[in-house]
């Protein structure tokens, strides 16, 4: 007898209108993995809409950071590495400059995680406060992860280099934090940039307070 | 290929355009004009003697800053020309944002059309620091 009425609540599987994303070539399963760095690279720099729209909101923290270290400590210590010569031709001495080379080898990915979580961090702050947080703080690290690491190889070119980078990254970031969050553009950039330029203002203002106690302390003397 | 005119539906990129504009605009202006602080200068002509293709970039910026285009130009045309059109670009992204306005989009991109677009691409940088290598920038 079928005890079913119409009172009774219907297990069923929640409506989702959205299909599920495939995440980037970097999480499947299958294929070589040099080709799936080099993939989700290409998918980042080329189609950045695609990518991000596939992305998926979960699956951990470690996958996109494990992206992100692969591309970005290379290329922090190969722009170190290339950078050398000139810090050398700047009164360093060669043993300054190797102990910092041998800083930057092993303590940059430590570093890259901390960024990472910062960089997240602000944004997600962003997103709360402009009402765009509509996926939790996983979502929008991971999109930082894949939208700095996708053009994290141009550290390694000096001077220029991370200015492009970081430049680009913040783009990236846009998109993805639109893309994953569902909110619109105006939203995305507000959450992304206004945070970004507090931080900026902040270091300025205690530049200049620093600046201005040292040259104070210099001028009693 | 086409330019056609289409609503903004995915990804509104003049706005994006615009705030990244008014982020870093304010930058430049801070660091060049109001703090006077240095510009960090590229090292790739001072260490291998040769110039890399932004080199005389950050120059060509700050004359563009102070008014002289062809200053500018002579300095790094690829870097000026990008500003420059990217200058003409904004009131053209301001009003479209302004009024809702269709926004011109090029669609139909082939990979024939993009692979020429990227040799186009290398080749303008290829000319660029050819011209920076010969005038010893």
């Amino acid at each position: 007898m079928n005890e079913t009425t119409d009172q009774e609540p219907i297990d069923q599987e929640p409506f989702d209108p959205e299909p599920p994303r495939e995440g980037p070539p970097w999480e499947q399963a299958d294929g070589d993995f040099f080709a799936r760095v080099w993939q989700t690279i290409v998918g980042v720099v080329s189609d950045p809409m695609e990518l991000f729209a596939q992305l998926r909101r979960e699956g951990g923290i470690f996958p996109p950071y494990l992206f992100y270290l692969l591309i970005a400590w290379p290329a922090v210590v190969l722009g170190t590495l290339l950078q050398l010569p000139f810090d050398m031709m700047m009164g360093s001495s060669g043993g300054e400059a190797m102990i910092m080379f041998f800083v930057v080898l092993f303590l940059t990915p430590v570093f890259l995680f901390i960024g990472l979580i910062i960089s997240a961090g602000l944004t997600h702050l962003g997103l709360m406060v402009f009402g765009g947080a509509n996926h939790p703080f996983e979502a929008t690290f991971r999109v930082n992860a894949y939208a700095y690491g996708g053009v994290a190889w141009l550290n390694a070119v000096p001077f220029c280099g991370s200015t492009i980078a970081f430049i680009w990254g913040i783009v990236l970031e846009i998109i993805g934090v639109a893309k994953v969050q569902e909110i619109s553009t105006g939203k995305a950039a507000a959450a992304v940039l206004i945070p970004l330029a507090v931080v900026i203002v902040l270091f300025v203002c205690i530049g200049l307070i620093f600046a201005s106690v040292i040259v104070a302390a210099f001028s009693s003397l | 290929m086409k330019v056609s005119l289409q609503r903004p539906s995915a990804f509104d990129w003049e706005l994006l355009g615009l705030a990244m504009f008014a982020f870093l605009a304010p930058i430049l202006v801070v660091w060049i004009k109001i703090l006077a602080w240095p510009i960090p200068n590229g090292h790739s002509r001072l260490l291998w003697d040769f110039p890399c293709p932004l080199c005389g970039g950050t120059r060509s910026l700050e004359l563009l800053m102070s008014g002289n285009w062809q200053a500018a130009v002579a300095m790094n045309p690829m870097v000026t020309l990008l500003v420059s059109a990217f200058l003409l670009w904004m009131p053209y992204a301001a009003v479209v944002l302004w009024r809702q306005w269709p926004r011109l989009r090029i669609i139909g991109w082939t990979t024939r059309s993009i692979r020429w677009a990227m040799l186009l691409v290398f080749l303008i940088v290829l000319a660029n620091w050819a011209y920076i290598w010969q005038m010893g920038i």
